[in-house]
């Protein structure tokens, strides 16, 4: 096997790893997400402000603190799973509140508007509100989300056999870091711009509607 | 004559702010109610309380004799429909969509049956050929007679309007004040809070004047333009006609 393939081979790995981690993290984030931020304009007692501290305390930390609480704190076995939960919590905090904005947002008169025809709680969120709110939040989301792909780098700090991770595994072999960390660079590129696409794609398909 | 709707000494506030101020009145069924006044007098909230879109601090309405509260407000909400100054439309809705959310998700009518009635009183408005439109592609008084249709569809027993030809421009206020008189014509029982003292003149069966959060004076139309009792009523018409 030449030094390219093996290069290929980690890296190829480390993709395939991320390709797994990046939808479950998004799709995880964005319930989570949608779910706080709805429930949190209903400002209930006691609820708020515990998820407020929730909130703040993700904000505050840097996430590569935070998964290394997480995985030595709680002592997960699997290093994907802890990987998976720690970056979903995190980002589902920055989602939740781009929800909760977006929801604040939206003219008081749609809410009086869906009450006023008797819709429940539900129903006024599910046809009235949320498919508002996805269109002005879908800019801020996708921002948020391509820090989520970049922070899927940070996961290698516990040995889930990321695209970085592997990139040096790859360098104990082959020693050419600049070829090795170029084509990292590559990668994370490709995966940002791919979803940038799928958002302008999203966009455009509800300019038109 | 039976009430439809009785304020019994009801309080509003905001803050230290009294909206409305120990108001008592009744609305009769199958009368349209026209209540004018002075920004800031109360009316908008008044008739947003009825259907529990602001709460009252104090005293009762009470819809067809039952006390309005939270244990019953969705369901008087099924029977008492609303059209807003700013038409709220949902705008990411095509208009028949629009007409039937509520008849199909809250009344439990089956789809076809909903299409057909949106369509038919569509047709009734003049709006025939925009069931398949957006609101944004639609004029202001268009889309003031499409909110209206989204409050018929719910075969209500009761339409409040919020001063529904306020944010219209002129040339528009006509087609909406038609619509209204049609169904006055019919016998529904409406509140209309507006400034449109034609309106009010033609089509009304009681109007008021409210001022400060209190009924200043309510009368048939004939006597509230053409004797008003009230010193405030008379400086009030006096202003706007």
């Amino acid at each position: 096997m030449n030094e390219y393939h093996v290069i290929f081979n980690f890296l190829g790995t480390g993709l395939l790893e991320v390709l797994y981690l990046i939808p479950v993290c998004i799709l995880l984030s964005l319930v989570l997400g949608a779910g706080i931020g709805i429930f949190q304009t209903l400002k209930i007692p006691g609820i708020y402000q515990a998820v407020y501290c929730y909130l703040v305390f993700m904000r505050g930390v840097p996430p590569l603190l935070f998964l290394l609480m997480v995985f030595f704190v709680a002592g997960f076995d699997s290093a994907r799973i802890c990987a998976v939960l720690t970056l979903s919590l995190y980002h589902a905090a920055y989602v939740a509140e781009i929800f909760r904005g977006g929801i604040q947002a939206l003219p008081k008169g749609q809410f009086d508007a869906a009450d006023s025809i008797a819709l429940r709680f539900h129903q006024k969120m599910i046809h009235v509100i949320i498919p508002q709110v996805w269109r002005t939040i879908l800019p801020a989301l996708t921002g948020q989300y391509i820090i989520l792909i970049k922070d899927t780098a940070l996961v290698s700090a516990i040995g889930v056999m990321e695209i970085l991770y592997n990139a040096r595994q790859a360098m104990q072999v082959v020693y050419k870091p600049l070829l090795i960390y170029f084509l990292v660079a590559l990668l994370f590129y490709c995966l940002c711009f791919s979803l940038e696409c799928l958002s302008s794609y999203f966009e455009k398909r509800f300019m038109t509607e | 004559m039976e009430a439809i709707i009785e304020f019994d000494s009801v309080t509003k506030r905001y803050g230290n702010h009294v909206v409305i101020d120990e108001l008592s009145i009744p609305f009769y069924k199958g009368q349209t109610h026209v209540i004018c006044g002075r920004s800031g007098a109360g009316k908008s909230t008044l008739i947003r309380c009825i259907n529990g879109l602001e709460s009252i601090e104090g005293g009762t309405i009470r819809f067809k004799g039952a006390r309005v509260g939270k244990g019953n407000i969705r369901e008087i909400r099924k029977k008492v429909a609303m059209v807003f100054q700013n038409f709220n439309l949902f705008p990411h809705l095509k208009i028949l969509d629009n007409l039937t959310l509520g008849p199909v998700k809250v009344l439990g009518i089956p789809r076809q049956e909903a299409e057909a009635d949106a369509v038919a009183f569509l047709k009734q408005v003049d709006l025939g050929d925009k069931v398949n439109r957006y609101p944004y592609q639609l004029s202001g008084g268009q889309k003031q007679r499409v909110a209206i249709v989204r409050s018929l569809v719910m075969k209500p027993e009761l339409i409040l309007f919020d001063e529904p030809t306020s944010a219209l421009d002129p040339e528009m206020i006509g087609e909406v004040l038609e619509v209204m008189k049609a169904l006055s014509e019919q016998g529904r029982s409406m509140i209309v809070v507006s400034h449109e003292m034609g309106f009010a003149r033609e089509a009304a069966d009681q109007v008021s004047f409210m001022s400060d959060g209190k009924m200043v004076e309510t009368s048939p139309p004939d006597r509230f333009f053409n004797d008003p009792e009230h010193e405030m009523t008379q400086q009030f018409l006096k202003q706007i006609l």
